[in-house]
């Protein structure tokens, strides 16, 4: 063999590069082809010489390229997974059905999923002062809370008091360190729902102690290991006795690692103008007041007018689903940066079927977003609600996240997807084919050419929108085609 | 023929092309006017669906005249008819042939 003439180094380094995209099996004979082109291309191109040479080489490189990806992805055969729109069909559901499933199992993804353990199943609303952010300071002085509790009040039922502290622990004369403690009053556990402690532990408490309920993770990080439920701590100087709740006090209680419920007669041992949080169970008229938004009213003490905000707990608690809302709407405002949304210009009007053809291509579309808001919103949330570790502050930011990305590349596929297809038979197009030149858009037709493997017609898609030619247009084939397209009785 | 359709206008040129005697790749991209980047993929398309075959030339060949081996490609049975059909189609392909025999 001659080596007269040398390639350009450009033209070797892409064939180098493009011969990893092909399949380990043809590639030996991939690039013996490439460069045995190349080298009649080069020995042609010698007479030109200089730099239209290099190109004339490097331009044929290039085209190496699709080549390649044409291989891989004939070898892969990843399109005949999702060629027929059955096939495609039954992926999707399966996908969606699967990763349903895969956040059904997860505690906290189900959770998330089904609402039925939050604590804000009831009518709970926080009160604070007017003029200052609810849930941030304490604000409400104890005076205030007994006051409430002592004389009721139109709009709760009940109200519960508590404050945040860090305070020591012990636990067998071992100190164990200074964790962030509500103090409470008893009936924050029957507000939020809390479970039942055991009789065993009922009955130590009966002996003068406090309860303590510590969150499974908090229980972990300063006990340690092991059953923890029935030990006697020591709280600030305070005995008590604790059990652990899987409930989710960090909607309400964020960032506490110990709820010590103590009883009125306890907590009134107090400063009266302690400072702290109040929770409220909303009366009938004190939701038809607020109807689920922050609403104010005031109370009069000693001849002064004391302003309140009462907020619904569920606004500080992030939902699941408004949280894929606002992503989905997100996604939908970015679409358009990603992908062009017109499917293209289908002239079937005169087909037998036309309306049939078009509900089914709807349809279609609308069953693949359908799966894909179902995949992506599960997988979410089991990848912001499924670990246990994450606060819910922080999982609603993942979700948002992982929604929002998730359903901005899952439309954009679709789209593409719907646009690849055949109208008629919604099976994927095939044999696609440049046609053209870049340089020729303006006196004759630049773009990529594909076919309906079963003879329904041809879509031209242009490589560059113009006036004349702005989106992809359909050409549907008669029955004369039919000598070409044995498939062609199908349709 | 294979159960998919390989026709697009491309396809038929390049069938054309190759019943013209232009059987290496190089010489269907000059004949047709298509880069290398679709006349490849079609070439391996077309072989995949049976309407050509490919060979690699001897070995003897290629050295005794101090050059590179080369793929050629010929038309089966069922590319030779597929390209009768779609000449029917495509009225045009058939002066590409008529060009070729003048070149010849």
């Amino acid at each position: 063999m001659s080596c007269t003439p040398r390639p350009p180094l450009t033209a070797s380094l892409l064939l180098g590069c493009f011969v990893r995209l092909v399949p380990a099996r043809d590639r030996w004979e991939w690039r013996q082809q490439w460069r045995s082109e190349l080298w009649y291309v080069v020995r042609e191109s010698e007479t030109s010489g200089g730099l239209r040479a290099w190109w004339t080489s490097t331009h044929f490189a290039l085209g190496a390229f699709q080549d390649a990806i044409w291989l891989r992805r004939n070898a892969e055969s990843r399109t005949a997974l999702l060629q027929s729109p059955r096939q495609c069909a039954l992926w999707l559901v399966g996908m969606a059905a699967f990763c349903l499933t895969g956040a059904w199992l997860l505690p906290g993804a189900r959770e998330a999923m089904t609402s039925l353990n939050q604590p804000d199943a009831r009518p709970l609303a926080s009160i604070s002062r007017a003029g200052l952010i609810s849930g941030t300071a304490p604000t409400i002085d104890l005076a205030e809370y007994q006051r409430w509790k002592r004389r009721g009040h139109e709009w709760f039922s009940d109200v519960a008091f508590y404050r945040i502290d860090r305070l020591p622990i012990e636990a067998a004369s071992h100190r164990i360190g200074n964790p962030r403690v509500a103090v409470a009053s008893e009936n924050l556990a029957h507000l939020l729902r809390l479970d039942t402690p055991d009789p065993a532990t009922q009955q130590v408490r009966a002996n003068g102690h406090a309860l303590a309920i510590m969150p499974p993770e908090a229980a972990g990080k300063l006990l340690g290991a092991g059953e923890q439920t029935g030990r006697i701590l020591s709280v600030a100087g305070q005995s008590a006795v604790i059990t652990v709740t899987p409930a989710k006090l960090e909607r309400i209680l964020p960032d506490v690692d110990v709820v010590l419920l103590v009883s009125d007669a306890q907590l009134s041992e107090i400063a009266p103008d302690t400072q702290g949080f109040a929770i409220a169970e909303l009366t009938a008229a004190g939701q038809q007041q607020g109807r689920g938004r922050r609403w104010s009213f005031t109370t009069s003490e000693a001849g002064e007018n004391i302003p309140f905000v009462c907020t619904p707990i569920a606004d500080r608690t992030p939902n699941p689903i408004s949280t894929l809302l606002f992503a989905l709407f997100l996604a939908c405002l970015a679409l358009p940066a990603t992908t062009p949304l017109p499917l293209g210009e289908y002239p079937a009007a005169h087909h037998p079927r036309f309306s049939e053809i078009r509900w089914r291509r709807w349809a279609f579309l609308a069953m693949k977003l359908t799966c894909l808001i179902a995949i992506v919103a599960s997988a979410s949330l089991a990848v912001s609600f499924g670990p246990a570790s994450i606060s819910v502050d922080r999982a609603a930011c993942i979700e948002l996240f992982t929604s929002f990305t998730g359903l901005l590349f899952a439309f954009r596929w679709a789209l593409r997807d719907q646009r690849l297809r055949c109208p008629v038979c919604l099976g994927l197009l095939s044999n696609p084919a440049r046609v053209g030149h870049p340089s020729r858009s303006f006196l004759a037709w630049h773009g990529t050419e594909l076919i309906c493997g079963k003879g329904h017609g041809l879509l031209h898609v242009p490589e560059m929108a113009t006036s004349w030619f702005s989106t992809q247009r359909w050409l549907a084939l008669d029955g004369s085609w039919r000598a070409l397209f044995p498939n062609l009785a199908q349709r | 023929m294979a159960n998919e359709a390989k026709l697009s206008h491309t396809a038929a040129l390049i069938l054309q092309a190759i019943s013209s005697g232009s059987i290496y790749g190089l010489s269907v991209m000059e004949r047709t006017g298509l880069p290398s980047g679709t006349v490849y993929p079609a070439l391996r398309r077309l072989e995949r669906d049976g309407l050509i075959q490919s060979q690699w030339e001897r070995a003897a060949i290629a050295d005794a005249e101090k050059r590179p081996l080369r793929k050629y490609y010929k038309l089966t049975r069922e590319g030779r008819a597929t390209l009768e059909a779609s000449q029917k189609r495509y009225p045009l392909l058939k002066k590409l042939a008529e060009a070729a025999e003048v070149d010849a």
